[in-house]
């Protein structure tokens, strides 16, 4: 099939104004942020799709999702574009992308049963505003929300950065609507919980489209009370002095809603203007006077048990309006864009992965080591370090950043420089039981990993697949491996 | 045509720290990097040899071990022979004592002509190129910004070089010593994917002391006339900001300032 065919078989669905075939969309359609740099230099090697269209209505979707589902057309699924690990790359020739763009309404703010309802393609921030005004929010606050939308954040299993109270959106979302290849509609209610059956919301949440197509979701409410946050943060001697005391506020039940450590070269970064080549621990404590004044407590009694790991404490108004920065709008994702059409550099790269307390210490280091005895660039890098930013009863988050002088092609950026190093992080973080992906997804550059991510568990997931989407429709090469793809993977 | 190219890897300024308590510059992680004049040097060098492919280019760096594998990347980016010039006993050289060291390795070599950059990034007293070509008997011209003709047939080159009201033309004679402004558009070639594990190892010669004799008295703080007594380093002061209005007292405050700070001429 070429791609007019296509064209003629989604004009038989959509009006042409919902169709779009311009060259330039197609040429940014092709990538996400994973080939950002090579993207910028317009050095694509991946085809652009056949078209990116817009469906208005969930019969809409389903009518495309069927049509494709008939055709043996690739679906890329998309919402607010942010992706990071290539789960919106194409690699396919036929290929739709059905963005959510004009799936936009916030079908309603319950204030009473504290739920909201949305189409996947509202913006976070959109129904952050509207539920500000109304002394509420979602909790949710990935970097990107001023960007990201709903049906995306759903899709991938975001987490925002309050998460260490509010949880990842798998503890947000109550309810949703989504479209499966066939063309079928599920609609999975929204009650306070249930016991029938499997928790059938996670077949959705995290699919990153390869089983369905979601175009509306419920999101749990809470009550906003900004003017009662409390930041603290500290100068520590190393990351594994901070991990304990982010344990320590953890098993004892406090719930700050941001807990990080960061390392010092990670540090350097962020905190220039006050990190005194050390590391840096920092919290947040949210909600109403009474919980943020036990936190702030809980907080400061884990650091004074282990103050031998402390330095110094850091003024709070420097947390605070670092904070206040921390978000990426979109004119801050398109001065990246521009700033690297010219230059040959980018903002950096970075893996994020999880494992229990006592393996993340361990895991951080072997991955230096091995980082600084194996990556036959080490000698590029500019910026090797990391975070942990979610913390959990039994674990945490090491969120590894790094950047480099980029002496190669741009073509060969991502093989030279970050592919080896993501290697190195999510060969480690298996080794040792870890999860190779705590928040991005795996998108399509992790796939050759989704196996041994899952071990036996795997099964699960295949079965899922082979059910929703016999065909193989959605998002090809993402999360499941393609030998297909493998050129693309080196 | 040959060309011999000085090039010295610097540590990358932005993360030196510095050690308020020891007084010292903190170098040991700090990256290195090509000094970005000398990379612009280099740039031309290669640009010239991709015109004339029978151009002869060798770099030439005086340096620590250490910087080994960004000199092997020049060699995978086309210059013909990567020369390391590398002697535990050179450390603490002033520019004087370096450019003993440099020029007597260029006296046992053959050149049309030396390239190298104005000035470097750690040091930046610009005082190399000049002390190099006197040592040398050549001419020297710097502040390069563009290379208008190279001909060593008719033993000449013609350089531009910016005096800031004016663009200037030199003809200077060849051999030369010849020091380029950096010039962030003239980029060293990009490295290919291929030929990034390419054994360089034929191409990169390193030799220390014992090959270029020079007297014990002539090495490092010894054979130096100058030396550093402390480094005084900025404190980072806050500054108050001021707000103006968009009217003309406003644009009037900004004018001068960017004047006085001599952003642009009155
Ligand atoms: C600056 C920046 C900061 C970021 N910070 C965070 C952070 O703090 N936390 C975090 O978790 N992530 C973060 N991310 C990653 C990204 O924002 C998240 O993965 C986000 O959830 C993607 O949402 P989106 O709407 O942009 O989705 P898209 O980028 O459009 O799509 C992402 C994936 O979901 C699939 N998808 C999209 N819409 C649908 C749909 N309706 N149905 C089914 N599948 C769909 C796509 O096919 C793709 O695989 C950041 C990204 C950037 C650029």
């Amino acid at each position: 099939m070429d791609k007019n065919t296509v064209l003629e078989l989604v004009a038989r669905i959509l009006p042409a104004s919902q169709i779009n075939t311009t060259a330039d969309d197609l040429y940014d359609a092709a990538a996400d942020r994973y080939k950002k740099y090579a993207k910028a230099r317009k050095v694509l090697d991946v085809p652009p799709p056949a078209a990116i269209v817009y469906p208005r209505t969930t019969e809409e979707v389903a009518r495309l999702l069927a049509m494709c589902n008939t055709h043996g057309i690739n679906v890329i699924p998309r919402s607010g574009k942010t992706a990071t690990e290539g789960g919106l790359e194409n690699w396919k020739e036929n290929t739709l992308v059905v963005d959510a763009r004009d799936l936009n309404r916030i079908i309603k703010i319950d204030e009473y049963n504290m739920q909201a309802t949305v189409e996947a393609g509202v913006t976070l921030q959109a129904l952050e505003n509207e539920l500000n005004q109304r002394g509420l929010t979602t909790g949710h606050s990935p970097q990107s929300k001023p960007v990201a939308k709903l049906g995306g954040l759903v899709a991938t299993r975001s987490i925002g950065q309050f998460s260490t109270l509010y949880g990842g959106i798998e503890d947000m979302v109550v309810g949703l609507e989504c479209v499966f290849p066939d063309g079928h509609v599920a609609r999975i209610k929204n009650v306070p919980r249930r016991a029938g059956g499997p928790d059938i919301r996670h077949i959705a949440i995290g699919n990153e489209g390869t089983l369905c197509y979601i175009t509306e979701v419920t999101v749990k409410l809470y009550r906003h009370f900004p003017a009662n946050n409390v930041f603290l943060g500290y100068l520590i001697k190393d990351v594994a002095s901070g991990i304990k005391v982010l344990r320590e506020v953890m098993v004892n039940g406090y719930r700050p809603s941001v807990a990080r450590v960061y390392s010092e070269e990670d540090a350097r970064q962020h905190f220039s203007h006050f990190y005194k080549g050390h590391c840096v621990l920092l919290f947040m404590a949210e909600g109403n006077q009474g919980i943020v004044q036990a936190t702030r407590a809980g907080i400061e009694a884990a650091v004074e048990r282990f103050k031998d790991g402390l330095v110094e404490p850091v003024d709070s108004g420097l947390i605070a309006a670092w904070f206040a920065r921390l978000n990426w709008s979109q004119k801050d994702i398109d001065d990246e864009f521009q700033g690297m059409i010219h230059n040959d550099s980018h903002a950096g790269f970075t893996t994020e992965v999880s494992a229990d307390w006592e393996t993340i210490p361990v895991l951080y280091e072997n991955v230096m080591k091995r980082v600084r005895a194996e990556f036959p660039r080490a000698h590029d890098l500019t910026m090797l370090g990391g975070h942990s930013s979610h913390s959990y009863i039994n674990g945490t988050n090491l969120y590894f950043v790094y950047n480099y002088a980029i002496n190669c092609a741009p073509e060969d950026e991502l093989r030279v420089y970050h592919h080896p190093i993501q290697r190195i992080i999510v060969e480690e973080t298996l080794k040792l039981g870890g999860s190779m992906c705590h928040h991005h997804g795996i998108g399509k550059y992790r796939s050759e990993w989704t196996r041994d991510e899952h071990g036996s568990a795997y099964y699960l997931l295949e079965k899922l697949k082979q059910a929703f989407d016999p065909n193989g429709i959605m998002n090809f090469g993402t999360i499941f491996y393609q030998a297909e793809g493998a050129r693309f993977l080196q | 045509m040959k060309i011999l190219c000085l090039l010295k890897p610097v540590p990358d300024v932005d993360q030196l720290r510095y050690d308020r308590a020891r007084n010292v510059l903190v170098r040991e992680q700090a990256r290195l990097i090509l000094n970005p004049e000398d990379a612009t040097a280099a740039a031309t060098a290669l640009e010239i040899k991709r015109a004339v492919p029978d151009t002869y280019l060798e770099t030439v760096s005086m340096a620590p071990r250490g910087a080994r594998p960004h000199l092997e990347d020049l060699a995978r980016r086309g210059v013909d022979q990567v020369t390391l010039i590398s002697d535990l006993r050179y450390a603490g050289s002033d520019t004087w004592a370096t450019s003993r060291v440099l020029a007597r390795y260029l006296e046992t070599r053959d050149y049309d002509c030396v390239f190298c950059g104005t000035h470097t990034l750690d040091g930046g007293t610009g005082q190399v190129p000049a002390q190099l070509a006197e040592l040398l008997g050549l001419p020297v011209m710097v502040g390069i910004t563009a290379l208008a003709e190279l001909d060593p047939r008719a033993g000449q080159a013609v350089v531009e070089v910016d005096g800031e009201r004016a663009l200037l033309r030199f003809a200077v004679a060849l051999p030369a010593v010849l020091g380029f402004q950096y010039n962030p558009d003239r980029k060293l070639p990009y490295l290919r994917y291929a030929d990034l594990n390419r054994d360089v190892s034929q191409q990169v010669v390193v030799l220390g002391n014992n090959a270029l004799g020079l007297a014990e008295t002539e090495l490092g703080l010894r054979g130096s006339l100058t030396q550093v007594r402390r480094i005084e380093v900025d404190a980072l002061e806050t500054k108050t900001p001021l707000r103006l209005r968009a009217d003309q007292e406003g644009l009037d405050t900004v004018c001068h300032w960017l004047e006085q700070k001599g952003f642009v001429q009155p």
